[in-house]
């Protein structure tokens, strides 16, 4: 006889009792491990995907709309491989379906060496493609098939400039040569996210001649992960070239710098003005609409500002300074061309008419005039078409009529001899201004100078001047670190291992309690036992470790099978997850993968619970007097401690001061008043549970033994006996209630689809249609001229106000990415015209205002950027609150800090955060145009609306969605994590019924001497069912109805709320899905019960 | 009173139970009761059913505690004991029989009897528990039964398994509640001569409560509870009759 052996023999003799404990802990353990496997599996398949993204690459050099020399990457490494990489439109060769936002990549061989898995892949030919898996399956395309591609010419001038041709992209039509997989890099992105992007691969050097940016790239990979090394062999092997510069040599012993950007951007503008080992000559041209001298003028002409740029040019005669010697400010010289053609002298007014991009982004024409200085001759440097910088439309135009440079352009004004000028001398100017003039006038964000000129002898000199005193890195030549985010960026915005473990949670405790219930069953059985053990002088711990030594090795056996069933519970819900409850997880594909350790926490997690609830049991049995288990024979009453009637008025007040607190929150609660109402509601109708629950204790504790309610009928007594163990009762009763009501008043939150999407404080924030384009929209969708420009029907468009927005393309922040986003998308948005309109109700902003969206304008300390997200995806996505910041880096490679000065209630701005529009043009001057749209149209003619800026903007991949759809496509997340809630929640109420049939059957088990009594007397089976029957029947109602009349508590406001769209259809769903659960098992129960008592338990010992 | 050396004492011991439906107050059982043990002395305790009788017994065996008055065992008052000290006390010093024999119905003969054993070490058989169990059971007749289970055997050996289990650990103080009980008469007497044996054979003082004449006859003392309160009475037959 040892320890272990009666631990072993009294496991071996209460089997049967045991078996429905390790039932109750096999499904806790089940749910437990299938939750966590759940987490397991989302965060593999995301960080599979992550990996399958990123390859084998480490940093990358992102040059966006800067191109750089191809060579440059063989010359920091041989590994490290160039690309181009731009956004694009497919459309299948018939056109009938079209994708839009998808990635372009120009590479070569370097390129797949980098794959995550296979490493031999090879570009395609020229004019072929291979698109990945994702971006075949949404096209329906197979190899051999035609696709046409519509891509972004990277542009020398910055889109938002005034001369910027309007539309740059190119058709390319190819044929598929390849669908590539994940594992040969087919998934490649530098970007975070859960879902799969459509991706196709050309030839790198065919897509350099296609977009007419022979050996240039903007795109380098490297799989090193020291950045350092990198940035100092950049740093070592980088030209001007790379900073896309030209030096040149001039007939006349000069020498001239240009850019292919037209523009020096800022850094460079800034080394040239503070170089001094040379005279540099500024030359600022510009295109002007005309220039007028009373009633006389010449139609779009070049004008050239000129002037010394640095110190040592204002010390040293020139060329330059010899034409402008006598410029100052306000004064102008025409060439004798012009001055013909104005009919102008010296001293007379001319005024430029001229386009700029004003304060507002908006293309507006202004004028300035100046005094005529003099009149030069067309010779030497006032007869160079060489101060014509290459403008796109312009340069490469044979004649006048085919100008197409980005403004408008009335061609009925250009006359024959303007033709003639255009044929005769190209784009010499025909006016010059002072360097200070020009750029007074025409000075913007993208620049203030188009050429440099300087005495030839030293090119030489400034060439290293500008490589020593340019920073690469200034001008987005800089590697950064993309493995690390894009890896951050695998794991889940969201711990679904706890999520599925909250949604689970009561079917979690239901099957602990059941399990408690029963070790409490197994317990009162075995009262007589624990006293005997006592008056041996067993003390009170080894009788606890005794039988927690039962209840471990039960519940190991138990969790150790659930923990298996668990594997396949996570097959279910990712089952589920892929076809019900799709819209959960927004399609991504998740694979099933469980991790020892996971398993083995769910296994160890369930044990625990077991034992802990085992002990709180037995805390209970080991606290009554060992002569009083002694006499218990099988039949303790663990609950009869204090089991008494107690004191009635004290629950009578309980129950009325819960019940009158929540008629208080519904009197008061504005159901319509946002998410605080749904709380409070909720909390409602828990104060009226707790109410209902209360009262059936009442009712229980009142109706037991010696209280002659229901009279002397076979009812009436089976109504009596249900409360012969009123704990048990009780206990069973809130089970059922809590899961009824925790299964309908969670079903109440289910967000409804959009109603008034017109209204400024909803989701919607009054638009009506929210779009976006694949290629940046430089035409103002506000302005007669833009819309004309797209072809876009003006009467149709009257009514409508577009709010433009700038994108950082960036990590999508909304519900429908699983994935924690790094580096959420940043729209930059004149917060003006939403500040206007009111749009979109904050639920909470930094510092109190009126007017939250003016904080975004306002400046923070160290000088963080102020921004606006939605309030879900803040929470949720980014995990952030108001006041906290995020790290972005700008164009030029400094890092800068994006603070949360506000965040708007549940709405359609999910997925980025928003800031002000002029900050974002300082952070990243380059990234021109517009692509995210709010739109204000009436409603009934938005789908119009939407199918014309769709048609118009066709080839910039503009797809406009209505904002309740949008808003409805969100809803549908949560939408589905309810129904998940719910249908975990109902299989909890069905073992909440199971546990219902247990107390029936243990019940009857205690009382079968009285059973079998009243078979003895007479009563026929049925008879003795039906007694049975009643007495249950009535836990089950009073469960049902405590937890139904709760749950009304919480969803009648709501329904009844004007608008909404919830009925009590759902409800009496439910409930009845409770009822029929409940009398099926008490059916069961009771049929079971009556066949187990034999009449020989009457002659018993 | 015995000239032995007294082993037990209790002095006007109070026990009153509250009534379960909380609505007739308190129900005294035990009003006062003064007793002396003599070591080797056998007591037994008549009285009406309910009279508390078997309340007494337990309050002499810690299995409750008494409202007022105190039990002294060897001059030592058991309330003064922590729970540790009381279960060692009824482990070691303190056999019980009860009137249903309160057998492990899933161990054997031999393996109840020696169930007091692991109170002391998860290992009973050590220390030669097993080999006095089966000496034991061999006493009382029980030699050939000692693998079978509560189940296979009869009330009267399931009693005298019960009886070899609450000597097991060589007590001083045996309690009986009603030990024949529940036994026909035949094993009620076998199993009173087999109590009387065992005392006198141990020197062992014995404190039996029992409606049987004829068992009461067999014990050196006999008190009569009645009205909460001991009163000597003299049985026919008794040694001292």
């Amino acid at each position: 006889m040892s320890f272990l052996g009666l631990v072993l023999k009294g496991l071996g003799h209460y089997r049967r009792t045991h078996l429905g404990l390790v039932a109750a802990v096999m499904i806790a353990s089940a749910t437990l491990v299938g939750a966590l496997v759940v987490g397991d599996s989302v965060g593999y398949s995301l960080m599979r995907g992550a990996l399958e993204r990123v390859g084998k690459v480490h940093s990358a050099v992102i040059g966006g709309d800067r191109l750089f020399r191809s060579e440059l990457a063989a010359q920091i490494d041989e590994s490290v491989a160039p690309a181009i990489m731009i956004n694009g439109v497919a459309s299948s060769s018939d056109g009938a379906r079209r994708l839009l936002d998808v990635q372009v990549l120009g590479v070569d061989q370097r390129f797949y060496r980098m794959a995550p898995g296979v490493l031999d892949g090879i570009p395609p030919a020229g004019g072929e493609v291979q698109v990945n898996t994702e971006m075949a399956r949404r096209l329906e395309l197979e190899v051999g098939d035609q696709l046409v591609l519509r891509v972004e010419r990277p542009s020398a001038l910055p889109r938002d400039m005034a001369l910027s041709p309007g539309d740059v992209s190119v058709a390319l039509r190819l044929r598929i040569a390849e669908v590539l997989p994940a594992e040969a890099f087919g998934d490649f992105n530098l970007r975070g996210g859960s879902s799969a992007h459509a991706n196709a691969f050309v030839d790198l050097p065919w897509l350099q001649g296609q977009l007419e940016v022979g050996g240039r790239a903007n795109l380098l990979l490297s799989a090193s992960a020291d950045v350092e090394a990198l940035d100092g062999a950049l740093a070592e092997h980088w030209t001007l070239a790379d900073a896309q510069l030209e030096l040149k040599a001039l007939d006349d012993g000069q020498s001239e710098l240009s850019t292919d950007r037209i523009f020096f951007d800022e850094p460079i503008l800034s080394v040239l003005e503070s170089y001094s080992g040379l005279a540099l000559e500024g030359i600022f041209t510009y295109f002007v609409n005309g220039l007028r001298v009373s009633d006389r003028s010449t139609p779009y002409s070049m004008v050239c500002a000129l002037g010394p740029l640095n110190q040592a040019a204002r010390q040293q005669p020139s060329a330059v300074s010899e034409l402008t010697a006598e410029l100052d400010e306000a004064g102008l010289l025409l060439n004798s061309w012009a001055a013909d053609d104005l009919d102008a002298s010296a001293g007379e007014e001319v005024t430029l008419d001229y386009y700029v991009i004003d304060a507002s982004r908006r293309l507006v024409e202004r004028s300035e005039s100046f005094e005529v200085a003099g009149i030069v001759a067309m010779e030497g440097i006032a007869d160079d078409p060489g101060l014509m910088p290459d403008f796109p439309g312009l340069a490469d135009s044979e004649n006048c009529r085919d100008w197409e440079p980005g403004t408008p352009v009335d061609l009925d004004r250009i006359r024959d001899k303007d033709e003639q000028y255009w044929d005769d001398h190209g784009g010499t100017p025909k006016a010059f201004v002072s360097l200070d003039a020009g750029r007074e006038l025409w000075a913007s964000r993208f620049g203030a100078l188009t050429a440099v000129r300087f005495a030839s002898q030293g090119e030489e000199a400034l060439r290293d001047g500008l490589r020593e005193g340019l920073d690469p890195a200034r001008l987005g030549l800089f590697f950064r670190d993309v493995r690390s985010p894009a890896l951050a960026g695998g794991s889940a915005a969201t711990d679904f291992g706890g999520l599925f473990l909250g949604l689970s949670f009561f079917l979690i405790a239901a099957a602990l309690l059941l399990s408690a219930q029963l070790f409490l069953f197994s317990v009162e059985q075995r009262g007589d036992e624990i006293g005997l053990f006592q008056a041996l002088g067993f003390s009170g711990v080894f009788v606890r470790r005794l039988l927690l030594a039962e209840v471990l090795l039960l519940a190991s056996v138990g969790a150790a099978i659930g923990a298996l069933l668990g594997l396949g519970y996570t097959r279910l819900v990712l089952w589920g997850l892929a076809t019900v409850w799709r819209d959960a997880i927004a399609s991504v594909q998740l694979e099933f993968h469980a991790q020892p350790m996971t398993v083995v926490t769910g296994f160890l997690l369930a044990v625990s619970a077991s034992l802990a609830s085992a002990c709180l049991a037995l805390r209970k049995a080991l606290g009554i007097p060992a002569s009083q288990l002694l006499r218990s024979a099988g039949g303790l009453e663990l609950e009869g401690a204090g089991a008494g009637p107690g004191q009635p008025r004290r629950w009578w007040v309980l129950a009325a001061l819960g019940l009158s607190s929540a008629l208080g929150i519904v009197l008061v609660v504005d159901p319509s008043s946002g998410p605080s109402a749904g709380g409070a509601l909720f909390a409602a109708g828990a104060l009226t549970l707790m109410s209902a629950l209360v009262l059936c204790r009442i009712l229980l504790r009142h109706s037991g033994p010696g209280r002659e309610r229901g009279g002397h009928t076979l009812i009436g007594l089976g109504f009596r006996n249900s409360s012969r163990r009123p704990g048990r009762s009780l206990a069973t009763v809130a089970l059922m209630g809590i899961g009824t009501f925790l299964v309908i008043a969670v079903g109440a939150n289910r967000l409804g689809p959009t109603l008034d999407p017109e209204e400024r404080s909803s989701g919607t924030g009054g638009f009506t249609l929210f779009a976006r384009s694949s290629l940046s929209v430089v035409h103002d969708l506000n302005d007669p001229l833009g819309r004309e420009s797209l072809g876009l029907d003006a009467a149709l468009m009257e009514e409508v106000a577009v709010v433009p927005m700038r994108v950082l393309p960036g990590d999508d922040a909304s519900c429908l990415n699983l994935a924690r986003p790094q580096a959420p998308a940043l729209y930059g948005v004149d917060s003006g015209e939403l500040s206007r309109r009111q749009a979109f109700q904050f639920v909470e902003t930094l510092t109190p205002t009126d007017d939250p969206w003016a904080l975004l304008g306002e400046p923070l300390e160290g000088g963080a950027v102020p921004a606006i997200g939605d309030v879900t995806s803040l929470t949720w996505q980014m995990h952030l609150g108001v006041g906290e910041s995020l790290s972005y880096i700008d164009e030029r490679g400094q890092g800068f800090e994006v603070r949360i000065v506000g965040a708007v209630a549940d709405s359609i701005l999910q997925g980025a955060l928003l800031i002000e529009e002029q900050r974002f043009e300082e952070l990243f001057p380059t990234l021109g145009g517009h692509r995210v749209f709010l739109i204000d149209a009436p409603i009934e003619s938005a789908p119009e609306i939407s199918a014309q800026l769709s048609r118009g903007l066709r080839d910039l991949g503009l797809a406009a969605e209505t904002t309740g759809e949008r808003l409805d496509a969100f809803h549908a997340v949560q939408n589905s994590y309810l129904t998940i809630f719910q249908a975990l929640g109902g299989l909890g109420l069905l073992l909440g019924s199971v546990g219902l049939g247990m107390v029936l059957l243990r019940n009857t088990f205690e009382r079968r001497r009285e059973l079998a009594l009243a078979t003895a007397l007479g009563f026929t089976s049925a008879r003795v069912r039906l007694w049975i029957f009643c007495e249950y029947g009535l836990l089950l109602v009073l469960g049902l109805g405590a937890g139904a009349s709760a749950a009304l508590v919480a969803i009648l406001p709501v329904i009844r709320a004007p608008g909404s769209e919830l009925d009590l259809t759902r409800f009496w769903f439910l409930c009845l899905a409770v009822a029929v659960s409940g009398t099926a098992w008490l059916l069961l129960a009771t049929r079971v019960a009556v066949q187990r008592v034999p009449l020989a338990v009457l002659s018993e010992d | 009173m015995s000239a032995a050396p007294e082993l037990l004492r209790l002095e006007g011991v109070v026990k009153s139970f509250s009534s379960t439906t909380g609505e007739r107050g308190e129900l005294p059982v035990l009003e006062g009761i003064d007793l002396a043990v003599a070591r080797n002395e056998t007591v037994a305790i008549v009285g009406p059913s309910g009279s508390g009788k078997s309340t007494m017994l337990n309050i002499i065996g810690s299995l409750e505690l008494p409202d007022r008055g105190r039990v002294l065992f060897e001059e030592r008052e058991l309330s003064s004991l922590n729970e540790q000290e009381l279960a060692e006390f009824r482990n070691r010093r303190v056999g019980f029989v009860f009137q249903h024999h309160h057998l492990l119905a899933h161990c054997s003969a031999l393996e109840n009897v020696l169930l007091p054993t692991l109170a002391q070490s998860d290992r009973g058989r050590s220390s030669g528990h097993e080999e006095r169990a089966r000496d034991l059971l061999e006493r009382v007749g029980l030699g050939g039964r000692l693998a079978h289970r509560p189940s296979e055997l009869s009330g009267g050996e399931r009693q005298r398994v019960a009886v070899v289990r609450a000597l097991i650990n060589e007590p001083d103080l045996l309690l009986a509640d009603e030990p024949t009980g529940s036994l026909d008469r035949a094993a009620a007497a076998e199993l009173g001569e087999l109590l009387a044996q065992i005392t006198d054979e141990r020197a062992l003082a014995m404190v039996v409560v029992t409606h049987s004449m004829a068992l009461a006859a067999s014990m050196q003392r006999r008190l009569e509870l009645l009205d909460g309160r001991l009163e000597s009475v003299e049985v026919p037959g008794s040694p001292g009759a």
